[in-house]
Order: C-alpha cells, then sequence, then structure tokens
C-alpha cells in the first residue's frame, strides 16, 4: 500500500491524479476524493488546533458533522473560512489551510492554553476577566478573539454569483439513502411531483459504503440507477450536493446547492456556484439518516480517534486505510461492520474492544474468523502520543468503572462507536416530539407535525432491510394522501439478512479510574468535567448548560456532542434523560453561506428600482439621484464642478427669479370614478371635497382614524363621477389600498371604483415668474392670463402637439403649470418645454431644492413634518378642517390629547446667526446652558439654506409654538470640528417667503 | 407628427436580443392599448359582449386572439387591446353599459410587457417568482398577479413552449429586464463539468 491509499477498492478514479495543497505542502489524490479522504491518504494526520486548548486536531468523521478537520480553503476572494474538509469534493490545484494555529500547524504557541486549562473551565470567561472596569473591552476580548478565532473571512467582493429557484411538489424528501431513494421511487411512480435533495455528490448514503444489495445489485449500483431512473422521470427533481438547511411551516423547506464547488474557483464563469432552493411541498419525508456519537475517555481527541463509521466510508468508498493497525471501541454492532471492512480491505484491525461483556456472536466470529482479538467488556482509559495516536490501554469495565490489570495496544487508529443519533435536527426545527430511546441511548422522534414523515435511521430504524421498508411505505402514503393511491410496487429486497442486534450499552465515561480530559465537544473544546462543573454550579436547563460551557454552539452545532451533553448532566442532577430533553433546533443545518441567501440580489439587481419615462434626461444631466421609496429621483443637478449646495441655491434662484422644470412624474395618482365619487372622496379629506367643481382643483389631507395626518395631495374634479386624486410619491400604493379598504369592508354601498393611473401619467411642473412665458410657446394660441385661467384649475388641452392636462398648481409659491401627458410621451415633453423654456433660461430643478422652495413657503411634508402623531391642527390647517362633513379621524380630533392647545405646533425657525444650518432632527430646548437631564420643547423637522432669504433656516415642531412666536429656543449640536455647541434661533411664522401669497399669479 | 412616445424598454431591446438564444428569449411587447376595467358583477357579461371576447374565469384570460380580457379580481380586468381601438372601445361600453356601475379607464401607459419564451422560460422564471408554475399548477390561458423579482406583476402563459407574458410598471421594466437577462445568462453557456466520473 502507497502511503494509505489501499491497493484497490474505493469509488475514486485512480487514472486521474488530482494534485493540491495543504498547509503550503504538495499533496496528492484522485477523482473522486473529498479534501479529508486525501489528506488521510497522504498521510496528514494534523489537521488543525483545537478552538480553546490549541489541542491538535485530526480528521473525526466523514461527513457534515465533522467538528475537527476545519480549514481555510481557496485564497485571495475565493477565500472561505472554516470548510469542513469532509465535504470538500478534491478538484485539481485545490489549495488548503489549517485554521486557528500560530505560528504553524506544527508548533502552536496557543498550546501553551493545555497547561492553563485549570483556568479555563466552563464559563471562564465570565468568572475571570471582571475587572478592572473596561479592560474587558479593550484587552480581554480582543486578546481572547484572536487566540479563538478559527479561519478567517476574505476582505475582497466574493467574485462567485449565487441564485435563488423556487420549486413546488407533492412529496420533498430529504436524504437519497437507502430509505430516501425507497420513499422516492415509491412515490414517484405513482406519478406525484417529487423533489429528493442529498447533500452527497451520488446518491446513496450510506450504502455507497454497504456491502448489502438490493433487488439483487449491490447498493451504490442500486442507488447510481435508482436515482437516475427517478431523475430521468419528468416530474422528479434529484437535487445532489444539496443540502435542507431549514423546514418551515406549511411545508416550506431551504436547500442550499453546491453546483460548482467541485470545481476550481472561477472554472464555470457565468454559472451560479451555489443556489438555495425555496422548496414547497405538501408533504415531506426526513430520511437524513444519522450521526454516529463518539465515545467518552480521557484522549478521545487525540489525532487518529475517529469514528468507526467513517474508517469504513474513508476504506469503502476512497480506497483510504485511516491507519495501518487499528484498535476499534465500542458499545453497539455497528463498529463490527466496520472492522470487517477493513480488514478485508487489507488492514486487520489490532482488536476490537468491546465494552459489552457478551459480543453479538455471528459477528464477533466473522471477526474472528478473519483473525481479529476481541476484548469485550473493556474500556479504554489513556491514549498515547499527541500529535497522532501510539496506543491505547484498556482495563476492564465494571459499571462506570474500571477493574483489573492494564492493557496497552499498540496502534495508530482508533475507531470509536458510541451508537448512532437520528439526524432529528430537521424534524427538530419544527417541533417534532422527540423521546428518549433507551434502547439506543438517543433521542428520536416520536410525534410529528401533519405533513411531516421520517423513514430510516433519522426515525431510529438502524438496519438496511428495516430503513427500505419504512421508506418504501413512507413514499407510499405520500403518493396516497396526493393521489388517493399507492401500494403498487413491491418493497425492495435486500441481502444479507442482518443479524439481530445485540442491545447497547450506554457509556457516558468514567467516573473514576481516568485521567486526562475526555472531550464531548471537540470544536468547541468542552470535556465531561466541564458539563458536571455546570451542573455543580447551579446549571439545571440544558439550554443553559449548553450557553455556560458553549457546548454545541460551535460551527457543527454539536451533531457529534449534544446528545451526550444531555446525558451527562442528566447523571449529575440524578434525572431521566427524557426529562432534561434537548436543546433547541434552529435553521441552518449546517453553515451557509451571506452570499447565497442574498442571491442575485446584489450589486445593480440589489433592489427594484423605479425610473420615470424621463430618467434618461435626467442621466443625460448629470443628476445626482436620491431615493424615494424605490423611485431614483433627480435629487440636484450638479453644474461643472458645483457641490450639492451651490447646485440647489441656483436652482432655487432660478424658480424664484425665472422658471425652472422638475419631473413630477412620481406623485401618486388615482382615478376616482362612479356616482358615489364625491361622497366617497369626502369621508377622507379634512377638508370639503364634494363642493369642488369640475375643472377646479383643491388641496386635500387625509387622517388615519387617530386623526394623524397620513397622506397629502391634489385633487382634481373631472367630471361629476370622476376625479382624479394625487398622492404623495411613497403614499401612492397605501392610500390606494386605504380606498380599497374602507370601500370594500365598511362602505360597501357606495358605488365607486378606484384606479391607480400613476404610472399612466408623466408630469412635468413648469415653476417660476416666467413659466407663463414658456407655457405660451407651446401653446400659442391658448390665454393663459390669470383671469382666463386660475390658480387651482386645469384643463385637457394640446401642448407642444401633445394631448395634456394642465394645471396651475403651485408646490413653490411661484406663478407654476403642472404638465401631465400620457407616460409614454414624457420624454417628449420634457425636451419640448426644455426648447420652449431655453430663451429665459429654464433650469431643471431637483428634489432638494423643491424641498426648499416649498419650506420657505411654510409648505409642510408628509414624513418631514409628520410622523404619525402630528394632527392637521398642529400642521395649523385648523381653517381646512371641515366643521360640518365627518371624515376619518375627525373625531379622533376632539380627545382631550389632540385638542389640547399646548401639542407640539409646526412654526419656522430662524437661526440667531445666519449662517448656521440646523440639523434635521435636533432637539429644542429653553435654556442656554446644557444641563442633565433638561426638558425639551420640540425638534427641527426640515433645516436648509434659503438663497430668497439670504440665510439658513428652519422649520420645527414646538411645543405651544403658535403662541412663542418671537421667542428663542436652543439646539445642542455636535459639530466634527467645533465639538459640542448650542445654537439658537428665534421661533417665526412659519411662511417666510411671499406671505401675502402674491407671486402664485406671476 | 412622427411618433413620439417612447417606452422605458427601448433603450434595452439590444441587450435583450442579445441575451436570447434557444433556451429562452426575452424581448418587448410591442406596445398595446390597455384598460383597466372595474365594473359591477351584473354587467361583466354586457362587459365581455361589448369587448368582444367571453367573461374570464378566475385567474384565467379570454383572448379572440387581437384582444384579451384579464381576469384581475371579482370586479376587475385588465384588457389588452390595439392601442387605436382604446377610445372606441371605451365609447364602446359607455354605451352597452348604459346605467350600469362601471370605471373604464385607459391606462395603456400603465404598464409594459415583456415576452419569455422557450424552453428554459420556466426556469427562468423559477428564479424570479414564487408561484406554481409547472404545468399541473398553470398552463396557457392561466393569469396570475405576483411578484417577479419583487417586482409586482401580472403573469399570463400564452403557450405551452412555454411562452409568458409579464406585464409590469414601467417604472420597473428596466429592473426586471436587466433581472431576466442576468437569469438566463446561464442557459446559454455549457453546463457545469460534472463530478469526477466514478
Amino acid at each position: 500500500m502507497t502511503g494509505y491509499r489501499l491497493p484497490a477498492g474505493g469509488a475514486v478514479d485512480r487514472t486521474r491524479p488530482l494534485g493540491f495543497t495543504f498547509d503550503g505542502r504538495d499533496r496528492s489524490g484522485f477523482a473522486g476524493d473529498t479534501l479529508a479522504s486525501a489528506l488521510i491518504a497522504a498521510g496528514v494526520r494534523v489537521v488543525g488546533r483545537s478552538f480553546k486548548y490549541h489541542r491538535p486536531r485530526g480528521i473525526y468523521s466523514a461527513g457534515p458533522e465533522e467538528p475537527s478537520a476545519l480549514v481555510q480553503l481557496g485564497r485571495g476572494p475565493w477565500s472561505e473560512p472554516n470548510v469542513r474538509a469532509t465535504q470538500v469534493d478534491l478538484y485539481a490545484g485545490l489549495e488548503a489551510s489549517p485554521v486557528n494555529v500560530w505560528p504553524s500547524l506544527r508548533f502552536d504557541a496557543g498550546a501553551i492554553n493545555q497547561f492553563l486549562s485549570p483556568l479555563l473551565v466552563a464559563g471562564f470567561y465570565y468568572k475571570t476577566f471582571l475587572g478592572p472596569r473596561g479592560w474587558w473591552r479593550r484587552v480581554y476580548e480582543p486578546a481572547i478573539r484572536r487566540m479563538a478565532g478559527m479561519g478567517k473571512a476574505p476582505d475582497e467582493p466574493d467574485p462567485d454569483l449565487y441564485d435563488h429557484a423556487h420549486v413546488h411538489a407533492d412529496l420533498l424528501v430529504v436524504g437519497a439513502g437507502p430509505a430516501g431513494l425507497a420513499a422516492a421511487r415509491a412515490a414517484a411512480a405513482a406519478g406525484i411531483r417529487v423533489v429528493l435533495a442529498d447533500d452527497g455528490a451520488q446518491a446513496g448514503g450510506d450504502l455507497l459504503t454497504s456491502s448489502a444489495t438490493i433487488e439483487g445489485r449491490p447498493g451504490a449500483a442500486w442507488a447510481a440507477e435508482t436515482a437516475a431512473a427517478l431523475g430521468a422521470m419528468s416530474d422528479v427533481t434529484v437535487l445532489s450536493r444539496t443540502t435542507v438547511l431549514g423546514l418551515y411551516d406549511h411545508g416550506y423547506a431551504v436547500a442550499v446547492e453546491r453546483r460548482t464547488d467541485h470545481r476550481p474557483p472561477g472554472a464555470c464563469p457565468g454559472h451560479a456556484r451555489q443556489r438555495v432552493w425555496h422548496v414547497r411541498a405538501a408533504r415531506t419525508i426526513v430520511a437524513a439518516g444519522s450521526h454516529e456519537r463518539p465515545l467518552l475517555f480521557a484522549g478521545n481527541d487525540r489525532p487518529g480517534v475517529m469514528l468507526s463509521g467513517a474508517v469504513r466510508t474513508y476504506a469503502r468508498r476512497f480506497g483510504v486505510a485511516c491507519g495501518r493497525s487499528p484498535v476499534f471501541v465500542t458499545n453497539n454492532d455497528s463498529a463490527y461492520v466496520a472492522a470487517i471492512a477493513l480488514a478485508d480491505a487489507g488492514v486487520p484491525p489490532v482488536a476490537l474492544v468491546d465494552l459489552r461483556p457478551v459480543p453479538p456472536p455471528a459477528a464477533s466470529k466473522a471477526l474472528a474468523d478473519r483473525g481479529v482479538e476481541i476484548l469485550a467488556g473493556r474500556v479504554p482509559v489513556a491514549v498515547h502520543g499527541r500529535a497522532g495516536v501510539r496506543g491505547i490501554d484498556v482495563r476492564a469495565l465494571d459499571g462506570d468503572r474500571t477493574t483489573g490489570s492494564l492493557r496497552r495496544l499498540e496502534c495508530d487508529l482508533v475507531a470509536v462507536s458510541g451508537g448512532w443519533n437520528p439526524a432529528v435536527h430537521l424534524l427538530g426545527q419544527l417541533r417534532a416530539g422527540l423521546t428518549w430511546d433507551e434502547a439506543h441511548a438517543t433521542f428520536r422522534p416520536e410525534t410529528l407535525p401533519a405533513g411531516l414523515a421520517v423513514a430510516g435511521a433519522a426515525g431510529g430504524t438502524f438496519s438496511l432491510a428495516g430503513c427500505i421498508a419504512a421508506g418504501h411505505a413512507a413514499g407510499e402514503d405520500a403518493s396516497a394522501a396526493a393521489r388517493g393511491r399507492g401500494g403498487r410496487r413491491p418493497v425492495p429486497a435486500t441481502a444479507p439478512e442482518e443479524e439481530a442486534e445485540t442491545p447497547l450499552l450506554p457509556f457516558w465515561g468514567l467516573s473514576q479510574g481516568s485521567r486526562g480530559k475526555a472531550f464531548v465537544d471537540l470544536q468547541n473544546d468542552v470535556t465531561a468535567a466541564d458539563i458536571a462543573l455546570a451542573a455543580r454550579e447551579g446549571f439545571h436547563s440544558v439550554e443553559h448548560v449548553k450557553r455556560y460551557t458553549t457546548s454545541g454552539m460551535g460551527t457543527d452545532q454539536g451533531k457529534l456532542g449534544n446528545v451526550t451533553t444531555v446525558a451527562l448532566l442528566s447523571r449529575a442532577l440524578a434525572r431521566p434523560m427524557g426529562e432534561t430533553g434537548t436543546t433547541t433546533y434552529r435553521a441552518p443545518y449546517v453553515p451557509v453561506a451571506y452570499g447565497a441567501l442574498a442571491g442575485r440580489h446584489v450589486g445593480a439587481l440589489f433592489d427594484p428600482e423605479r425610473i420615470t419615462p424621463i430618467h434618461a434626461r435626467h442621466v443625460a444631466a448629470h443628476a445626482v439621484f436620491e431615493n424615494v421609496g424605490q423611485w431614483k429621483r433627480p435629487h440636484y443637478f450638479p453644474r461643472n464642478a458645483e457641490d450639492m449646495a451651490r447646485a440647489v441655491e441656483r436652482e432655487c434662484r432660478a424658480v424664484r427669479g425665472a422658471v425652472g422644470m422638475m419631473d413630477a412624474s412620481t406623485l401618486g395618482k388615482i382615478e376616482v370614478r362612479g356616482p358615489d365619487a364625491a361622497r366617497f372622496l369626502d369621508r377622507f379629506y379634512v377638508n370639503p371635497i364634494a363642493s369642488l367643481v369640475v375643472g377646479a382643483c383643491r388641496y386635500g389631507v387625509m387622517c388615519r382614524e387617530d386623526g394623524m395626518v397620513f397622506d397629502d395631495g391634489v385633487v382634481m374634479r373631472l367630471a361629476p363621477d370622476r376625479f382624479f386624486v394625487t398622492t404623495t410619491t411613497g403614499g401612492a400604493a397605501r392610500v390606494l389600498d386605504w380606498f380599497e379598504e374602507w370601500h370594500q369592508t365598511e362602505w360597501p354601498e357606495l358605488k365607486v371604483f378606484s384606479t391607480s393611473v400613476t404610472e399612466q401619467w408623466a408630469t412635468v411642473a413648469v415653476a417660476g415668474p416666467r413659466s407663463r412665458d414658456v407655457l405660451a410657446r407651446l401653446m400659442p394660441e391658448a390665454d393663459l392670463s390669470a383671469a382666463a385661467f386660475a390658480f387651482m384649475t386645469f384643463r385637457d388641452v394640446t401642448v407642444a402637439g401633445m394631448p395634456a392636462r394642465l394645471a396651475r398648481v403651485s408646490f413653490s409659491g411661484e406663478l407654476a403649470f403642472e404638465i401631465s401627458v400620457e407616460g409614454t410621451l414624457g420624454e417628449a415633453m420634457w425636451d419640448a418645454v426644455a426648447e420652449a423654456g431655453a430663451p429665459f433660461g429654464i433650469t431643471p430643478y431637483g428634489t432638494e431644492a423643491m424641498h426648499v422652495l416649498r419650506a420657505e413657503k411654510g409648505f409642510f411634508m408628509v414624513g418631514h413634518e409628520t410622523d404619525g402623531t402630528v394632527t392637521p391642527i398642529d400642521l395649523g390647517l385648523e381653517r381646512m378642517v371641515a366643521k360640518r362633513k365627518d371624515f376619518l379621524g375627525k373625531r379622533s380630533l376632539s380627545r382631550d390629547d389632540t385638542a389640547r392647545s399646548d401639542r407640539k405646533q409646526l412654526v419656522a425657525l430662524l437661526p440667531d446667526d445666519p449662517g448656521t444650518l440646523l440639523d434635521e432632527g435636533a432637539q429644542l430646548v429653553d435654556e442656554a446652558v446644557l444641563r442633565t437631564p433638561m426638558p425639551m420643547v420640540g425638534h427641527v423637522t426640515s433645516s436648509y439654506r434659503s438663497a430668497a432669504l439670504g440665510r439658513t433656516f428652519a422649520l420645527a415642531l414646538i411645543r405651544n409654538g403658535r403662541a412663542r412666536i418671537g421667542e428663542r429656543v436652543y439646539a445642542p449640536l455636535v459639530r466634527p470640528a467645533a465639538g459640542e455647541m448650542m445654537v439658537s434661533a428665534v421661533i417665526a411664522e412659519p411662511v417666510l417667503y411671499d406671505p401675502s401669497g402674491a407671486r402664485r399669479d406671476g | 407628427m412622427a411618433d413620439r412616445h417612447a417606452t422605458m424598454l427601448d433603450g434595452l431591446a439590444a441587450d435583450m436580443a442579445a441575451a436570447s438564444g434557444e433556451a429562452v428569449t426575452l424581448g418587448a411587447l410591442p406596445p398595446v392599448g390597455q384598460i383597466t376595467f372595474r365594473g359591477e358583477p351584473a354587467c361583466l357579461p354586457l362587459a365581455a359582449a361589448a369587448f368582444g371576447t367571453g367573461v374570464p374565469a378566475v385567474n384565467r384570460f379570454e383572448s379572440d386572439g387581437a384582444r384579451a380580457a384579464l381576469w384581475l379580481g371579482p370586479d376587475e380586468w385588465l384588457l389588452v387591446l390595439p392601442r387605436a381601438e382604446v377610445a372606441t372601445t371605451i365609447a364602446r361600453f359607455d354605451m352597452a353599459l348604459a346605467g350600469a356601475h362601471f370605471a373604464a379607464v385607459d391606462t395603456s401607459a400603465g404598464r409594459l410587457g415583456l415576452e419569455l419564451s422557450g424552453p428554459m422560460a420556466r426556469a427562468v422564471m423559477e428564479k424570479s417568482c414564487h408561484i406554481d408554475l409547472h404545468p399541473r399548477a398553470f398552463g396557457p390561458g392561466q393569469v396570475a398577479q405576483s411578484t417577479v423579482a419583487r417586482v409586482p406583476a401580472i403573469l399570463l402563459q400564452r403557450d405551452g413552449r412555454p411562452t409568458y407574458w409579464i406585464f409590469v410598471r414601467p417604472s420597473f421594466a428596466q429592473y426586471l429586464a436587466r433581472w431576466l437577462i442576468d437569469a438566463m445568462a446561464e442557459y446559454r453557456l455549457a453546463p457545469i463539468a460534472g463530478p469526477a466520473p466514478t
């Protein structure tokens, strides 16, 4: 045998050697290897250091439960921390390095922690690092994080793609081992839609290492053929390399498929590296198998101590011997199968140590026939060898003590089996009831929620024939539930007949007669003594013990150690296992990359972006955009090297001095039609709407039932039974929902229909004293004088040859028009206005200038001045609020709290220093000297520099503010340069510009 | 006057064509007329007759080839028709449904249509949409309202190829087209090399 590669056997392709590096050294494996099998074959024993004590650790398992063999995989942007070597398919050029080692794997300075271990007991960081004050954050925590940290997250952007897919099915089968395959086959035969997900590269699970036959075929071949046949069925989706991370209510499951991880980084450009599957299935069968449990004895973490099932897997599936002179240690029958497999592969075990006094007759005879000594009724008491097992000492076992003489067994591999834990994690996530199974000393599922079934080892059935039968029956049940038929095929027959189980001997470690650490959780370095200490210190809940000792809190989530933790705690507290129970199972079942969860919603596709029909013109004009909900709106249009303040000032001056144009297409628009439309709208707006005449517009405000301002906008009456309602940009959907909700639930008798027309119309606002001149060029025959076309009226006209709705509304206080055209004409209208306005210097302006202009006029903005606690009266709109009609929120306005006179009210603020800009959101106080605490009398809602006023100003909500005009308040602010400062400002009437309103008619 | 209408997808036509292949094609539907029709139940048969199709069943559409009526709700349809016929159709409703309570609003610019078609079209949709599009659950003649790549959309299936029409608000159209172009990309690539054969 070359190294540890067996001369024959295994499903690796010996004609295809693959070079890779580990810890900087060149290694070689074969196609079909995992990184773990290739490392073992190459003779690498130490693959990492443990989390707390920095003890050397080797590969422990062959599956997703691996606690020790965590590696940093790849380099640069492809670098990925804490990858389980057992789950990495080997590819040419793979680069891996150990984690948690410094300065090197062979010499680790942190190993000194082993000698400090009396200080590093359970909860040591709660006990040891108590003072001096501030040291935890500055000294202890950074040091501990450096010592205890594992792999390093890459600091470059992830170059890989990830995506998501949705699939619906009658049945989801989790796991393609014997039970899962039998279930999927039985169900698919009835023609129902099946999704079969398996985390392996090949279907088969335990069959890939089994010597049994099914329907006359070798197990692995039967699995491959069955999976291929299923994959060929149109209604079956077979997902390999796919791990189900979580099961949720209503048959929803989330799984991650590793699509390119078996290929070198960057080898599959354009393909998603991983795909997250969202499965929605009427029924789910969990056939997730089981995890072998370690045995508790001193030194059970040394490199060379491994799970016996993993030893069998490496031998049979990868053609790799995990040692040259193995010893098996077991408390159950399964290690016999592994020992026979190793003997038959040409690596006869030194001995099999069975804790039970009476070994299984047939299996022990088979082993004895192969010349293997069986030591029954013995237990390991010591493991020799620090960086690799050199031998173990065994003594006779009497209960939880040892007797008799010590016997040393020279060996380089200790293959252990402490029994098998059903993989109940997914079931536990759905709160399946678990019960303590005395015979197998483990928890198995007992009660399952509707729609969920379990089959095979995950359900506590461990024989092959039993797994096949259980899977088949579960599949038939699922098809019967979906289709009303099943039972059409016989249960696949297995051979050879399996020996009846000899009962397992539960074993949770020696109470005495053993020195050294016996590990419960290898990844987090939790020992049996830690659990006992936690129990002595009063931790009785397994949830508390978990968090205090960190048992089960590693990246493996204690897949190996949790049952042992429960057992040790139960023993320490002298109570039954079932009473202690398990910790809570939560998704994800295995670690998952954030990139996979994000999918394609990254970068340019992060979230839907809404743009107006005029967007391309704004881009061409170098607009800086602002997010308003999902809309991208031009914030300002910098010219040359202008900063935002200069651009906004220029845009404001243009509107006040000549003319500006703005894209107002994002405003929500709803057409309300029907004979009761006027009555309907009257019930929403605080001001009368029914009295609006056809052809006129009216500004309106809506409240929720609580009397707080909810949205506002302009209402136009198109016809006696037709209204055109505008809403805020962000409020369009919720106002339509609000209309529908009241119509459908409270006022179904009203004959009215509401239709969203937000995007039917594109709107160009033209504002400024020259706006009439611009319009005159676009529609020379029209009389646009104030007398002929009054403020707050509209008309359907032709503008620049395009059918348009022209309204005289103003959000700036200037003479202004809004031109609305069919959305597809938006760009053409924008161009026409720009061209017609050129002689007047028409200037596109953005949302920031719009805000300055409206604030100068004291116009509030929903979401700026309102926050769901502001009434129309607080905003100074009491004259708008109808006295004679009812509307939503009206009664709330007469509540004691809403009717009191000293509520926070909208006012303007003028800082004493006209150059100082108040911060939006700043709190306001009445005293110039800061003290703690001090009463806060209000807050700043909007704050701008005004070109028209030649100074800064703000809008604010101040308690009893309207009665305090002329008084001074103070804003405590912090500036990066100046530090803490108090800014004084005088309260003013909210309308600072053109209070008489003379400018709106031009 | 030259056609001054422009849609948000005009600039992406070349990108969509370039992304299309044997597996799946993407393109903008030519601009169509659209009417959002809402009416009391009693007037629906009359409305369908005036429009020229049958009454659409729940979550289905009725089409005579040139016109289609999409069921959106118990009292709401989206009518798709040639652009030039919108005004006359609304006028026809006003006559045929005189006295009934209904609203027929021209929303021709309110949505844009995308056509996604080909053997892998369903796979692209399954990367973008939560609803069950398996032939047993969704087929030609059916309409659904859902989100596609988080964008609110009306989805209908035209044929078994399958061909989907996706109607979205124009403001979202570029985002959705870019999303679909991205989702289609893998179907023009060679498949991922398999695992080491064993």
